[in-house]
């Protein structure tokens, strides 16, 4: 049985191809807070689970002063 | 596959045994996944550059990998939509496939051996449709795209010109059969379909370097205002395995550093060569996106076709890429000569990938279809090399060679050859391309063509005319531009005057001097060198005409203030190729076919050490012939002896044996700056004025020797064209010689005549002979019309008539190898005379040109003794004398023949 050719003539409906930003999350094992690595390395030193952070930079990235503050509020709420 | 292979890792995070701090290394990819996600790819990417550039500054030395994933460049969700009609293209196609099949076919049906090729343009033929439809404009005046048709897809080519009217029925069955008129050549060959192909190009590799220079070219013109060439393209279709000559990827350096976007190559990558897979081991087109884009070309991959992007819709996770990076070309051919279950199974081999195709039929497997057959995918493509700025363009189309053939064919080992299909094919490749050709008519195999009338006709005519006219159509001539008379080449013809030494060389030059200098063709000349303008004393026109270069010239140079200092500049004429003859050969065939693929008649003069001319480029010499080109070859610092010194390597004895076998190259190797002249400005007539499709080629010499007035006489001037005239006569004697000789040996002759005068008492007359090759030409078309016309009154060659009122034997020395000279040998007149050749057989070595001369048996002791050796034999003079000649110019008997040391 032979079968017709099948070069596609009509134009394909295009898929949605995963983007990098869906690729980069599905790979790296779900959404990161978005930090440097200089500000992810002073939380880890600090303790401080950067999820629970809000970012105040530009696209809403975590920096230093995030991270101080953040610390200074649950100290400050501690005592 | 390991993992630690920079290619085909996928993996984001490296194995932790090989990383020092895995803590550190997921922060930093945790970052960046956060820019993709957050910021964007192009912003992550900019991060990844500074990071790379860091590294550079501070010395760390990292690799650089010129490869992306196996994918399309272009992804689905940002490929533009296809203009036209592709049910209608499909329709056309399917029926330019099936004529193309048979006219091989029916050529090779009665076992005439006459061969021809299925299986290439199988898997091309979608890379061109679209070219045809969308793309290609005419240059048939001289104004459109100039498009390389990859030489062994030609039947493709035919049979689309065929449904168009342009050929006929009786030229498709005479395909392979050109002998009686009205044929069909097996490749582009301008030169045996003069209206029809444009370039030859299937000596592979050679379509691809001139395609690169002629794209260069079209910017020279347009720099030097002599074309507006804006928007014109070069397109050239090379297949994988081609690209493994030398000459296809050897001049992409300079495309890329000329930035030339007028440059599009389309590498139809069916992963096979004639004996077997191209790369088994490996991936030819991750192996070419790296060369190309390392030498600075935007490469646009169009590796897979549209029925891909459903799965990689679901790739979210990288499953399918990292497999289709893993794979093998080797194992890609063999998934393609098998079916969809063996594709699932070989293919599809881990739990990820056989989940995406779970709820697939095998059917639905085997349609996955490859982006070189896939029109919207390379329409996409096309369209983006067309617009892309500042760099060439590679298209690298992943194919299936045999496309279409099935089982008889398709990606086959042995696919490459078939020029046979059984009935059984036959018949499924009707079925699969849904041809109207009924089973009993099957082995007539007719050709099939659409009515005018119909929608397909309509439709291939419309897109032809509205890309300007057919694409496989050649310009043939030029309106003729005034060429100088010869009285323009006065210095040259009126001599240097009595202790004036200058070279022919030299000579040459001053005649290039005077034709850049003229009106009409002083702006046509197109000067192109090899880095060896200073060896033929041509530097003076570095600052009067300059360099071309497109950049012109930011740099101060060296010589700057100097009287000729080097001089780039933006309208610059001189070609200055570096030490790359095959480039410049290149570049020389483009300005010697402008007439024809611009419409503007150029003359380009192309001065090689011709030692590394012929010998070094010949196949491109040959491809120049077959393209009908016009204009000068000069092959400096010439003969075996001539160039003293520089050796075995570099003293060349036997180009003009080379250029003789080019029909229409017309070859002299003249002795004074008259002949020169002569024969320059003849040149311009013929090639010019009269648009004959000749090129010439000249050997001059490096030698300084005093240059006479032009002999008197009204056949002079014809005599030195046709390859011989009469020097000087001897005086009246019982003894008599004739001396022959062209180049510097000639000047060889002239003193053995005093010799053979004043030692001997044997009179000589001196012929210079210019072109023992075209006194061959005459006599051997002499000795054919003769043949043919038995009892007419017979024609006379050039030789014969020169030689037959004369007395004596007649003795010939040259530079070159004896061959050269012996060409004229059955024209000697036939009434018992001698006719002794002298010439350089075998490897040239250093030393002085009197050494050299005297260890080849050039020089005029030995045309002496030859002379009298001669006359001895014909019992003119006792064999005594002869010896005489050698104790008295101490030659010694013993010596070894010079070739065999």
């Amino acid at each position: 049985m032979t079968m017709r050719d099948n070069e596609p003539t009509t134009a394909p409906a295009t898929p949605h191809i995963p983007s990098p930003a869906e690729m980069a999350a599905e790979v790296m094992g779900g959404h990161k807070p978005h930090a440097s690595p200089a500000v992810r390395s002073f939380a880890r030193e600090l303790g401080v689970d950067l999820a629970l952070l809000q970012g105040s930079g530009p696209h809403a990235r975590i920096t230093f002063a995030d991270v101080k503050r953040y610390v200074r509020s649950v100290v400050a709420s501690r005592r | 596959m390991s993992a630690t292979s920079p290619q085909s890792d996928t993996a984001l995070i490296p194995a932790i045994a090989t990383d020092a701090d895995p803590e550190e290394t997921r922060e930093w990819l945790d970052a960046l996944e956060a820019v993709i996600e957050k910021v964007g790819p192009e912003r992550a990417h900019y991060l990844i550059e500074q990071l790379i550039q860091m590294g550079h500054r501070t010395g760390i030395n990292i690799p650089y990998s010129a490869t992306t994933e196996y994918i399309n460049t272009i992804p689905a969700d940002q490929q533009p939509k296809a203009p036209g009609n592709y049910e209608i293209e499909h329709r056309i196609r399917s029926y330019v496939r099936w004529n193309a099949i048979a006219m091989v076919l029916r050529a090779n049906k009665d076992d005439s051996g006459l061969g021809g090729h299925i299986a290439s343009f199988a898997s091309a033929a979608t890379l061109f449709d679209v070219g045809f439809n969308h793309f290609w404009r005419s240059n048939a005046e001289g104004n459109g795209d100039m498009v390389y048709i990859q030489g062994h897809s030609a039947p493709g080519v035919y049979a689309r010109a065929f449904m168009l009217g342009g050929l006929t029925e009786q030229q498709m069955d005479n395909f392979r059969r050109e002998v009686d008129g009205n044929g069909l050549s097996s490749y582009p060959h301008p030169w045996l379909m003069p209206d029809f192909w444009q370039f030859p190009t299937v000596s592979m590799g050679l379509g691809p370097i001139q395609a690169i220079y002629q794209a260069r070219f079209m910017k020279y013109m347009q720099d030097r205002e002599l074309k507006n060439t804006e928007g014109r393209k070069v397109w050239c279709f090379c297949g994988d395995g081609e690209m493994d000559e030398p000459e296809s990827m050897g001049a992409i350096g300079m495309a890329g550093r000329e930035k030339l976007d007028n440059l599009i190559f389309v590498i139809n990558c069916n992963l096979q060569r004639l004996d077997g897979p191209v790369r088994g081991n490996g991936k030819i087109i991750q192996e070419l996106e790296s060369d190309f884009r390392g030498s600075g070309w935007n490469v646009i991959k169009v590796v897979w076709g549209s029925y891909w992007d459903q799965l990689f819709a679901k790739d979210k996770q990288g499953h399918l890429r990292q497999r289709m990076m893993e794979y093998l070309d080797g194992d890609y051919q063999t998934l393609r000569a098998r079916d969809g279950a063996y594709l699932r199974e070989h293919f599809f081999n881990t739990p990820e990938l056989q989940a995406m195709v779970a709820d697939w039929s095998d059917e639905d497997i085997w349609r996955l279809n490859r982006g070189g057959h896939d029109p919207h995918k390379l329409f996409a493509a096309y369209s983006a090399a067309t617009h892309h700025k500042g760099q060439p363009t590679v298209i690298l189309a992943k194919t299936i060679k045999g496309y279409g053939m099935g089982g008889s064919g398709e990606a086959q080992n042995i696919t490459h050859q078939q020029k046979k299909m059984d009935t059984a094919s036959l018949k499924s490749f009707i079925e699969r391309f849904d041809l109207p050709i009924a089973d009993a008519d099957i082995e007539s195999l007719p050709y099939l063509k659409f009515a005018e009338d119909s929608p397909e006709f309509k439709y291939m005519m419309e897109r032809r005319q509205s890309l300007g006219g057919f694409v496989a159509k050649r310009k043939r001539r030029v309106d003729p531009l005034p060429v100088p008379a010869l009285a323009a080449f006065d210095a040259l013809l009126k001599g240097g005057g009595a202790g004036r030494e200058f070279s022919t060389t030299m000579a040459f030059v001053r005649a290039l001097m005077l034709l850049l200098r003229d009106e009409a063709l002083g702006k046509r000349m197109v000067p192109i060198v090899v880095d060896e303008s200073r060896t033929f004393g041509m530097e003076g026109l570095f600052r009067t005409i300059g360099i071309w270069n497109q950049e012109g010239q930011k740099y101060t140079p060296v010589d700057a203030g100097e009287y000729s200092f080097y001089k780039e500049s933006k309208n610059g004429q001189i070609l200055q190729e570096g030490i790359n003859e095959a480039g410049a050969m290149a570049d020389w065939i483009a300005a010697a076919t402008a007439y024809s693929t611009h419409g503007v008649q150029m003359l380009p003069v192309y001065v090689f050490y011709s030692m590394f001319g012929m010998q070094r480029t010949m196949d491109l010499v040959w491809a120049a012939g077959d393209q009908r080109s016009r204009g000068f070859l000069i092959g400096g610092t010439s003969g075996r002896t001539t160039l003293n010194g520089e050796g075995l390597q570099h003293e060349d004895g036997h180009s003009h044996v080379l250029s003789a076998t080019v029909p229409n190259c017309i070859s002299y190797d003249p002795t004074f700056a008259y002949e020169v002249a002569v024969i320059v400005q003849d040149g311009l007539r013929r090639m010019v004025a009269e648009q004959q499709d000749v090129f010439y080629y000249l050997t001059v010499l490096n030698e300084n020797y005093e240059h006479p007035p032009m002999p008197e006489g009204n056949d002079v001037a014809a005599d030195i064209l046709k390859g011989m005239y009469s020097f000087r006569k001897g005086s009246e004697g019982k003894l008599k010689v004739q001396l022959l000789g062209s180049g510097a040996i000639f000047c060889e002759a002239m003193a053995a005549a005093e010799l053979l005068k004043n030692d001997w008492g044997v009179e000589a007359d001196l012929w210079s002979c210019p072109s023992f090759t075209e006194l061959a030409r005459d006599g051997h078309e002499t000795e054919r019309q003769n043949r043919l016309h038995p009892g007419a009154t017979p024609h006379v060659a050039h030789v014969t008539k020169c030689l037959a009122p004369t007395q004596g034997p007649v003795i010939a020395a040259t530079d070159y190898v004896r061959l050269f000279a012996d060409q004229i040998r059955p024209y000697i007149p036939h009434d018992g005379r001698r006719y002794v050749v002298l010439g350089t057989d075998g490897f040239g070595r250093s030393d002085t040109r009197e050494k050299l001369r005297h260890f080849f048996e050039v020089d005029r002791y030995w045309i002496t003794l030859a002379a009298l050796n001669a006359l001895a034999d014909g019992g003119e003079i006792p064999h005594s004398t002869a010896a005489a000649a050698i104790t008295k110019y101490g030659l010694d008997p013993n010596k070894p023949n010079p070739t065999t040391v």
